[in-house]
C-alpha cells in the first residue's frame, strides 16, 4: 500500500482544512474496520447459536451421536451417522461424475485458441452455476428422476447389480426418489466451480513449461500430462474440494430427489438422506423439550465444520499452486464457487 | 461507461416499478372494499400453520371468508401438524392446526392459556397405486401393519390375496411411502396401526414422527400424494381428499366389528357421533364402535391462545372461526370432509368465546354467523 | 501371442501411437465439454417447453388458488421475492462494500486476515443452516415470520460474496491511480470514495448483480424465515411468499394446475437469474479489459 504523504513527521502546523478532511479519513476508516469486525461477530453468533443450542446433543450422547444409527423424536434417540452416510455418499457419487468431465473442460478452454469457441463455453459453463438449486429440484423430479428411474436404474440392477460385493450398492428399488439421482444432480451442479477454478489453475502454470515439452517433440496429451497437471495438481485438488463443499451443503435439490428414507441403505438406488435437507424437512416442527432441535443444530454444527476444514484446504492448496508460481493468491479468481 | 451505467440503473428502477405497478393491479380473489357484509370491520392479516390434512379446506375457507371481511387474509401454511404446534408454541403464528391433539408435554410447552377445538372431520385412506388393480382392495389392520413393518413385501402375499378374492395381484414389491414431516396424519395412522397390532405398537409406536422401518419420505400430503402417482407398487396413508384428486387405489379398512368400510362422508360422521369434550391427549375417534363407522376418521384441531393483544387479530380469527363453525361447515362437503356434529360445533363455538384481547371479551362481528 | 502385445505396446509408443492417444484425449476433453452443456440445454429448453405456455396475464396478477380450484397465479411471489431480495441487498451492499474497503484499502495486519478468513467460512455455510440461525434469533424474538427475516438470512449469504468479489475488483484497480491522488494532497478516504470506488464500479455493480441473482434463486433461508403466503403482501414484517418457495411448494404436489405455474416461476426465475449472470459477464469482461 503507497505510503500516506499527510501521516510524515515533519509537517509543518495543521491547518484548519486538513484536519478536517484528516478526521474525515479517520471516520472512514474506523466504519470500514467496525464493518469488517461486525462480520466477525456475525459469525461468531451464528456459531455460537448453533453450538449453543446443538450442546445438549453432544452432552447426551457424545461422540456416539456421530455413529449412532437411531433418530426417533419419539424416544428422544438421535444418531447422525444416517445423515452423515446420506451426504457423503450423495457427494462422493457427484465428485466422481462430475471430475472428469470438470477437468477435461478445464483443459479443453485452456487449450482451444479461438476466443470464438472458448468465450461462449466459458459463459454457458457459468449459467450453469447460476440455475437455481430449485429449478435444478423440479427439472429433477419431473423429468430426470422418471426417465432414469425407468432406463439406467432397472440396468444398473441388471448389470452390476448382479456382481457379488459391489452388487449391493446397485440393488434396484421402485422408490422414486433414491441417492443416486441426488447424487446425479448434484454432479451437475457441481461441475461448473470445479472448471472455473481448475481453469483459472491450470492458466497459471507457466507456458514457457509447456513449450519446453511441445519443443522436445510432445504431443498435445504428453505436454498436458506431463508439462501442466503435474504443477497444477495441488490448485486442481482445492478446486475439487471447493466442488466438494458446495456438494455437502446443497439443500433443496437434493431433499426434492433424494426420497427422505430414514436409516442406512446399502443400495444407490434405495432413499436416503443427508443433513441439509433433514434439517429443512424438520427444522420448522423440531420442539426445544427434548433434543430434537438441538440435535439438528448438532448435525449442522458437523456439517459446517467439514464445510469449513474443506473450504480452508483448497484455499491453501490453490494458493500453493498460485504462490509456486509467483502469482498472488488473491489474484486467483475463486468468485464462482458460490456454494 | 457511465452513460451505459444509468441505463442500467433506469432498466432496475423501470423493472421495480413494473412490478410494484402489476402488484398494484392483483385482485387475488377480490378487488372490492365494500366494507363486507360483517358490520364494517374489515378483518387484517392472520398467520397460521400446521396440518396439511387440513389445508384444502381452510385454504378454500381463507380464499370465501375474504369476501365477507375483505381485509381478513388468513394465510395459512401446511407445514405439518407438528410444525403447527411448534410454531404455535413459538408464538410466531397467530394459530396453530393439528390433527392430533396435543400431547401432555406439548401442551405444557405452551406459554399461555389457549384453547383447542376441532374444526371438520376427515378421513385418512390407504392408498395405493398398483397397475393393473381398479377394485378397491380390503386390508384389514394387522395386514397393514406387516406391510409398513416391510415384513409384507409384495402385493401378492398370501395376506393380502386372501383379503381379496377375485382381485389379480400383481407379483410386484410394495414400496412405502411415508411422511418425511412431524404430521398428524401419521400420528392418525401410526395411532390406528397400534391399536391394531401390538406388534406394531412394540415396534414403531405411535406419533407424529416415527422411525418408519422402511420407505420414502415426503413432505406433507401432497408430496406423499405426488410421490406416490409417481412410483408404481407405492403404498401410503393419506387424507382421503388428496387420494381422490390424485385418483390413486383407496383400501378399504376392516373396522372392529369384522365388516370392511370403505372412506365414505357417511362413514366418517357416524365415527364422529364418538367426538366430545374436553379435547384431551387420548381423544379419538379411530376404530369407532359406532356401525358403518369407517376405522379411521380424526377431527382436525385448532391452538389458539387466550387472550390476544392486537386487537385487530383477535378479532379477525374470532370472525373467522366462528364463520368456519357455522356457514363454513356447509362447504366442506365440496372437498370430501365431514362437518362436525352440532353439538362439538356449539362447545368450539363456546370455546371461543373465551378469547379475549387485553382482558377484553372478543364478540364475533355480526354477520358472520 | 506375446509378439502380438509386444508389437502393440511398441506401435503405442510409435509416433503414430502417440499422435493416436492425443487424439484420444482431444477427443475426450471435446467430449468432457459436450456432456457438461446437455444438463444446461436439457433444462433451460425444458423450462422453457412447459413455462412459456404457464405465462399468462393471470399468471403475473393473480394470487395462489386453492388446492383444485382452476386459475391463479404466482403474482404473490413475484412481490415477495422482490421486497425480500431488495431489502437484503440494501442491507448487504453497504456491510459488503465497506468490508471490501477495509480488506483491500487498509487492512494489512491479523483483522484484515480473520476478516478474509471469516468470510471464507461464511461463504461455505450451507444456506439451511442461516436459515436456521436467523429463525432463532429473529423470528423468535419478533414472533413473527417476516419479509425482513428473510432478508437478514439472505444477507449472511451475500455479505461475503459481495465482500469477497469487491475486494478482488478493488484490487484490480492501479495504484498509481491511489498515489497519484495521495501525492496530489487527496485525504485517504476522498482517494478511496471518489476515485478507487467509481474506477471499480462495473466491477462492484457486476459482483451486486451476481448477489441479486443468488438471492433471487435462494429457498432454504426463505423456508424457514419468511413461511410464505396466499395473499399478496407489502408488509415486511409479516410473512411473505417467494418465487423460489412457491416452486418448491407446487413442485411437491400432485396437481397438475399448480405443476403448470411451477414450471412458469422456474422460467420466470431462470429469466431473471440468466439474464443477470450474462449481463454481469459482459460487464465484467470490460472492466477486465479495462484495468488490465
Amino acid at each position: 500500500m503507497p505510503q500516506d504523504p499527510s501521516t510524515a513527521d515533519d509537517r509543518p502546523a495543521e491547518a484548519p482544512v486538513t484536519r478536517r478532511l484528516r478526521i474525515g479519513d479517520g471516520i472512514f476508516r474506523s466504519t470500514s474496520v467496525v464493518v469488517s469486525a461486525a462480520l466477525i461477530v456475525l459469525l461468531i453468533g451464528m456459531l455460537g447459536v448453533l453450538l449453543a443450542t446443538a450442546l445438549p446433543t453432544f452432552r447426551t450422547f457424545g461422540l456416539k451421536f456421530v455413529i449412532g444409527t437411531q433418530w426417533n423424536p419419539i424416544t428422544d434417540q438421535f444418531g447422525a451417522l444416517p445423515y452423515i452416510y446420506g451426504t457423503l455418499m450423495t457427494s462422493a457419487i457427484a465428485i466422481v461424475l462430475a471430475l472428469p468431465v470438470s477437468l477435461g473442460l478445464a483443459l479443453l478452454l485452456n487449450e482451444v485458441r479461438s476466443s470464438i469457441v472458448r468465450n461462449p463455453l466459458t459463459v454457458l459453463v457459468d449459467l450453469l452455476a447460476a440455475i437455481p438449486s430449485v429449478v435444478y429440484g423440479l427439472w429433477g423430479i419431473f423429468v430426470m428422476a422418471p426417465v432414469l428411474n425407468d432406463t439406467l436404474e432397472p440396468a444398473l440392477g441388471n448389470t452390476l447389480g448382479r456382481i457379488p460385493g459391489i452388487g449391493a450398492l446397485f440393488q434396484p428399488t421402485t422408490s422414486a426418489g433414491n441417492m443416486l439421482n441426488a447424487g446425479i444432480i448434484l454432479a451437475v451442479m457441481v461441475i461448473p466451480i470445479i472448471t472455473a477454478v481448475s481453469r483459472e489453475v491450470i492458466a497459471i502454470v507457466p507456458t514457457d513449461l509447456r513449450e519446453a515439452a511441445l519443443a522436445l517433440g510432445a504431443t498435445r496429451y504428453e505436454t498436458i500430462k506431463m508439462a501442466v497437471l503435474p504443477y497444477a495438481r495441488n490448485g486442481l485438488v482445492g478446486a475439487t474440494m471447493l466442488g466438494l463443499g458446495r456438494a455437502l451443503g446443497e439443500t433443496i435439490a437434493v431433499a426434492m430427489l433424494i426420497g427422505n428414507g430414514l436409516g442406512i441403505s446399502a443400495s444407490l438406488l434405495a432413499p436416503g438422506y443427508t443433513i441439509p435437507a433433514v434439517i429443512a424437512n424438520e427444522f420448522r416442527e423440531a420442539t426445544a423439550i427434548g433434543l430434537h432441535r438441538s440435535s439438528l443444530l448438532a448435525l449442522a454444527v458437523i456439517l459446517v465444520l467439514i464445510a469449513l476444514v474443506l473450504a480452508a484446504a483448497s484455499r491453501m492448496l490453490v494458493r500453493n499452486t498460485a504462490e509456486r508460481f509467483a502469482v498472488k493468491p488473491e489474484e486467483v479468481s475463486t468468485t464462482l464457487e458460490m456454494p | 461507461m457511465k452513460f451505459k451505467k444509468s441505463i442500467a440503473f433506469a432498466a432496475v428502477a423501470g423493472l421495480a416499478v413494473a412490478l410494484v405497478a402489476l402488484a398494484g393491479c392483483s385482485n387475488g380473489s377480490t378487488s372490492t372494499t365494500s366494507g363486507g357484509s360483517s358490520g364494517g370491520f374489515t378483518g387484517t392479516a392472520v398467520v397460521g400453520a400446521g396440518s396439511s390434512f387440513a389445508q384444502p379446506f381452510y385454504a378454500l375457507w381463507a380464499q370465501d371468508f375474504v369476501k365477507v371481511e375483505p381485509d381478513a387474509k388468513v394465510n395459512y401454511q401446511p407445514i405439518g401438524s407438528g410444525g403447527g404446534i411448534q410454531q404455535f408454541t413459538a408464538k410466531t403464528v397467530d394459530f396453530g392446526a393439528t390433527d392430533v391433539p396435543l400431547k401432555a408435554s406439548e401442551a405444557s410447552a405452551i406459554k399461555g392459556d389457549y384453547i383447542e377445538f376441532p374444526t371438520a372431520l376427515g378421513a385418512v385412506v390407504v392408498a395405493y397405486n398398483v397397475p393393473g388393480v381398479t377394485t378397491p382392495l380390503k386390508l384389514d389392520g394387522p395386514t397393514t401393519a406387516k406391510i409398513f413393518l416391510g415384513t409384507i413385501k409384495k402385493w401378492n402375499d398370501p395376506a393380502i390375496v386372501a383379503q381379496n378374492p377375485g382381485v389379480t395381484l400383481p407379483d410386484t414389491a410394495i414400496q412405502i411411502v411415508h411422511r418425511a414431516d412431524a404430521s398428524g396424519t401419521s400420528g392418525i395412522f401410526t395411532g390406528w396401526l397400534a391399536m391394531e397390532s401390538p406388534d406394531w405398537k412394540s415396534k414403531v409406536g405411535a406419533g407424529k414422527s416415527v422411525q418408519w422401518p422402511s420407505g420414502q419420505g415426503a413432505n406433507g400430503n401432497a408430496g406423499v400424494a405426488q410421490a406416490m402417482s409417481q412410483t408404481k407398487g407405492s403404498i401410503g396413508y393419506l387424507e382421503s381428499q388428496y387420494a381422490v384428486t390424485t385418483q390413486l387405489g383407496v383400501a378399504s379398512l376392516k373396522a372392529p366389528d369384522g365388516t370392511y368400510v370403505a372412506a365414505s362422508a357417511d362413514g366418517v360422521a357416524k365415527a364422529g357421533q364418538d367426538l366430545a369434550f374436553p379435547i384431551t391427549e387420548t381423544t379419538t375417534i379411530l376404530d369407532s364402535k359406532v356401525a358403518g363407522a369407517y376405522p379411521m376418521a380424526s377431527a382436525t384441531y385448532i391452538l389458539m391462545y387466550k387472550d390476544i393483544s392486537d386487537q385487530k387479530k383477535a378479532q379477525t380469527l374470532v370472525d373467522f372461526w366462528t364463520w368456519s363453525l357455522t356457514k363454513g361447515q356447509d362447504e366442506l362437503g365440496k372437498l370430501n370432509y365431514v362437518p362436525l356434529p352440532s353439538s362439538v360445533a356449539q362447545g368450539a363455538l363456546s370455546l371461543l368465546g373465551e378469547v379475549t384481547s387485553g382482558g377484553t371479551a372478543v364478540k364475533a362481528s355480526a354477520g358472520v354467523q | 501371442m506375446t509378439d502380438v502385445v509386444v508389437q502393440s505396446a511398441a506401435r503405442l509408443r510409435s509416433v503414430s501411437g502417440r499422435k493416436l492417444k492425443s487424439r484420444v484425449f482431444e477427443a475426450f476433453m471435446w467430449l468432457a465439454g459436450v456432456i457438461a452443456l446437455v444438463p444446461l440445454f436439457l433444462i433451460v429448453g425444458y423450462v422453457l417447453f412447459r413455462g412459456i405456455p404457464a405465462l399468462n396475464p393471470d399468471f403475473f396478477t393473480q394470487t395462489a388458488p386453492p388446492p383444485g380450484l382452476p386459475g391463479g397465479g404466482m403474482a404473490q411471489g413475484m412481490m415477495g421475492s422482490a421486497m425480500i431480495v431488495g431489502l437484503a441487498i440494501v442491507i448487504s451492499v453497504p456491510l459488503g462494500i465497506l468490508t471490501a474497503i477495509y480488506l483491500s484499502e487498509y487492512g494489512r495486519g491479523r483483522l484484515a486476515s480473520i476478516t478474509r478468513f471469516v468470510a471464507e467460512i461464511l461463504l461455505s455455510t450451507p444456506s439451511i443452516v442461516a436459515g436456521a440461525f436467523i429463525w432463532a434469533i429473529v423470528v423468535t424474538a419478533t414472533r413473527t415470520f417476516s419479509a425482513a427475516a428473510g432478508s437478514i438470512a439472505l444477507t449472511v449469504l451475500m455479505w461475503p460474496i459481495i465482500t469477497r468479489g469487491a475486494e478482488e475488483t478493488l484490487r484490480l484497480v492501479p495504484d498509481d491511480l491511489r498515489e497519484a491522488a495521495l501525492a496530489l494532497g487527496v485525504p485517504r478516504w476522498k482517494v478511496i470514495v471518489s476515485i478507487v470506488l467509481p474506477t471499480a464500479g462495473p466491477g462492484i455493480f457486476t459482483v451486486v448483480m451476481l448477489s441479486i441473482a443468488r438471492g433471487l434463486g435462494e429457498t432454504a433461508p426463505v423456508l424457514l424465515t419468511a413461511l410464505g403466503n396466499d395473499f399478496m403482501n407489502y408488509n415486511l414484517g409479516q410473512p411473505t411468499d417467494a418465487v423460489p418457495l412457491r416452486i418448491y411448494t407446487y413442485a411437491q404436489s400432485p396437481i397438475i394446475a399448480w405443476h403448470d405455474l411451477a414450471w412458469g416461476g422456474a422460467i420466470v426465475l431462470l429469466a431473471v437469474v440468466l439474464t443477470l449472470s450474462i449481463g454481469a459477464r459482459i460487464l465484467s469482461d470490460r472492466q477486465q479489459r479495462r484495468l488490465r
